[in-house]
């Protein structure tokens, strides 16, 4: 198989990001480079004025990190064999700059352009650093999106369950600043809840038992305020023991909503090996990891989480996306991509295997 | 010299291709939406239309607004990415300079757009050379009409998709423009032929609603 | 010159489940054209994004409509034939700025729109809107719910 160099580019939320990647379909891929706005030395590109820019002017930003991109990448534009761009879902305005900028790279360039959908970037990106066939499970759990996928092929997805109202992210911020920790949530909460009682508390697992796949994390908000308003002046033990309890129930609906799908995938896959891949910034949870770990080796299934860097909204997942999808639809039909519209919503089940 | 002239900030999808300074080819849609579909067909239908390739172009003029939120930001980012790609300079016209100079005359040139809500995009301008005669604001239609009577003059064109509604707020004083109420990228091409390029390239014009205490969404001073 | 918004109480009604809060919901959404704001206050929990997926799924006509949280994507929209609606939450939005870039001018014009966490639109919050504050009630499942009008309406929203 031909390996091809892609430039990956998002802009579909809060991180302006732009990523080389280089490899063939199947992965694993090199990481070239992987700019990510947040992180990014913001003197360099500026002349040495730190700019004040308002969060997502990805208008503002992008340029400068495509330019990093292929800098640390070591390649000229005209080296690389395509641009990948995120066309939704998001905000339309950042994706509108990302999309719009993608598709005057590519035509300057002469070369294909890919859009892509920002939850396909996800679904595809265990597979850009570990050689793991189709099929396998998704969860991607994070500030945003909460989901179970059955991933089968590029463009072969099906949506097993999502959240009916928060995401497990959000989850733990809301709960975070509830009990007065710090930001970001998630980890403030881990970090507490590891000297804590995760017995003490009774908070409900929400949709535990339901035969469908599905989340909903807004009641255990309610219960936690609950538990705490009933507990009186919280002592720095009962913080812990509530972030502790939080947790054992964020975990016990994860895990049973994961398990129900592991049946429906063994049902839609009978001859595959059971593989689960958790992805997004709750992933780097690692008490919610020790029982997916529990989880996987009593089903008899593999477990793979990416790294961090992966988890989180980047430009490498988008263009190894657009490197999976080049390499099965070829660059025919690279006029037509140039009129790929943006999406503000674009479900997942909507996309097609070429 | 060879440009590209774009615009989709309003309800309309352009793109003009000036060879040797002399407009070649170019192609202008209204639109309400499709604009982020149909831009780079134009494109590539105006460079086939005039033989030419991307690398022939020296520079690309795109409007930067005012406009809609979404369209101001389409051409401007395939613009900025274009030339990112030719690594050529972007100029930057606001959308009330294309409307300007598509109308004619020494008179008084008004580009006004509707900003909906009880309010008017402004700029008002003198003869060919498109001196500015008020800066660009954001008004209510009432302190629009001040602010046009406010110069004195009585040879008003006005022209834009704010037009009529200014011109019923002063009294019928001023002519309705017969171009375009929407910008065309033809003239946004022309206005970039004597502009100097920018050490930066430009980024959308955001005007602040009236009454609102806000500092620009960017404090990075671009020269 | 400064003159202070006019307020209208329109309604202060407790209700006793969260069917209760949808049906006021309802109501409430039946009276919105495109150009509204409701602005949706209330502590952490207290069911402003409930209230909003109540008033939302009524006007689509779909009581099954996905009505995720906003709170990361900050902005989720519905299309509609009548009215579009622009669901904003403003909770991780830490500057008025932020909200050029998330299209907020046009959506206040070509949508209703329902925005939870709305102090955090400093002075781009409209003075003509709507304002729904949510507060506990002294059982579980119970909210006190205030509507009130702010500003011009010509009229409009007298009561539901």
């Amino acid at each position: 198989m031909n390996r091809m160099t892609i430039l990956g580019i998002e802009t579909s939320c809060d991180e302006t990001a732009a990523a080389v990647v280089r490899g063939s379909a199947g992965g694993p891929a090199d990481i070239l480079s992987n700019i990510v706005f947040s992180q990014f030395d913001e003197h360099a590109p500026y002349g040495g004025v730190v700019p004040e820019i308002a969060a997502r002017a990805h208008i503002e930003r992008l340029d400068a990190i495509v330019g990093e991109a292929l800098s640390v990448a070591g390649i000229a534009l005209k080296d690389v064999d395509g641009v990948a761009a995120t066309a939704g879902p998001g905000l339309i305005g950042g994706v509108i700059v990302g999309l719009m900028t993608a598709k005057g790279l590519a035509a300057a360039a002469g070369k294909p352009f890919v859009p892509i959908n920002h939850l396909e970037g996800h679904a595809l990106s265990v597979r850009l650093t570990e050689a793991v066939a189709f099929p396998y499970l998704l969860l991607l759990v994070s500030g945003g999106h909460c989901q179970l996928i059955n991933v089968a092929g590029v463009g072969r997805y099906e949506v097993l369950g999502s959240t009916i109202d928060d995401a497990v992210g959000e989850a733990f911020d809301k709960t975070a600043k509830l009990l007065g920790l710090g930001f970001p949530g998630g980890p403030a909460v881990e970090a507490v809840a590891e000297r804590g009682d995760p017995r003490r508390f009774l908070l409900p697992a929400p949709l535990k038992g339901r035969s469908n796949c599905d989340f909903s994390f807004s009641g255990l908000k309610t219960a936690v305020r609950r538990a705490a308003e009933q507990a009186g002046t919280l002592s720095p033990q009962d913080v812990s023991d509530l972030c502790a309890s939080f947790q054992a129930a964020v975990s016990a609906s994860l895990l049973d909503r994961t398990a129900r799908a592991f049946d429906k995938f063994t049902a839609r896959f009978a001859d595959a090996p059971m593989q689960l891949v958790v992805a997004g910034g709750v992933a780097a949870n690692q008490a919610l990891r020790a029982r997916f770990g529990e989880l996987c080796e009593a089903r008899g299934a593999a477990l793979f989480v990416p790294p961090p860097r992966l988890c989180t909204d980047n430009g490498a997942m988008i263009a190894w996306a657009g490197l999976e999808r080049l390499s099965q639809e070829g660059s025919e039909g690279g006029g037509e991509r140039l009129d790929a519209p943006p999406r503000a919503r674009w479900p997942l089940t909507e996309l097609k295997a070429t | 010299m060879n440009i590209l002239g774009l615009d989709t900030a309003h309800s309309a999808c352009s793109a003009a291709l000036l060879v040797d300074g002399k407009l070649a080819a170019h192609r202008f849609e209204l639109m309400r939406v499709g604009h982020a579909e149909r831009l780079m067909g134009q494109i590539s239908e105006v460079l086939e239309g005039a033989g030419r390739k991307y690398s022939d172009l020296d520079r690309i003029a795109c409007t930067i607004g005012p406009g809609t939120f979404t369209g101001t930001r389409i051409a401007l980012s395939a613009a900025r990415g274009l030339a990112i790609g030719l690594r050529i300079p972007v100029i930057g016209v606001t959308t009330f300079e294309a409307l300007a100079a598509a109308m004619s005359g020494e008179g008084v040139r008004v580009a006004v757009f509707d900003a909906k809500r009880g309010e008017l995009y402004l700029q008002a301008f003198a003869g060919d050379a498109l001196a500015p005669l008020t800066a660009p604001e954001a008004l209510t239609i009432k302190a629009a009409a001040q602010r046009i009577n406010g110069l004195g003059r009585d040879d008003l064109t006005i022209g834009g998709t704010g037009a009529e509604l200014l011109q019923s707020a002063l009294a019928g004083k001023g002519v309705l423009s017969e171009a375009s109420p929407v910008p065309e990228a033809r003239f946004v091409a022309q206005l970039a032929v004597m502009r100097d390029a920018p050490s930066s390239p430009p980024s959308p014009l955001y005007l602040r609603p009236p009454d609102a205490d806000l500092p620009p969404p960017t404090s990075l001073k671009f020269t | 010159m400064t003159t202070t918004p006019q307020r209208h109480l329109i309604l202060e009604q407790i209700c006793d489940s969260e069917a209760a809060t949808a049906t006021l919901a309802a109501a409430l959404g039946t009276h919105l054209q495109v150009g509204d704001l409701v602005a949706l206050r209330g502590d952490l929990g207290a069911g402003k994004t409930t209230l909003a997926r109540a008033l939302i799924r009524a006007r689509l006509g779909h009581p099954d409509e996905a009505v995720p949280s906003p709170t990361f994507t900050l902005l989720q929209t519905y299309d509609d034939a009548a009215a579009p609606i622009a669901h904003f939450d403003l909770y991780r939005v830490e500057d008025p700025s932020e909200l050029v870039e998330m299209g907020w001018d046009d959506a206040l014009a070509d949508a209703i729109a329902l925005v939870e966490w709305p102090e955090h639109a400093g002075a781009l919050l409209p003075a003509r809107r709507i304002d729904v504050t949510l507060s506990f009630g002294d059982s579980e499942g119970t909210r006190r719910v205030t509507i009130e009008r702010m500003g011009n309406w010509d009229g409009r929203l007298h009561e539901l």
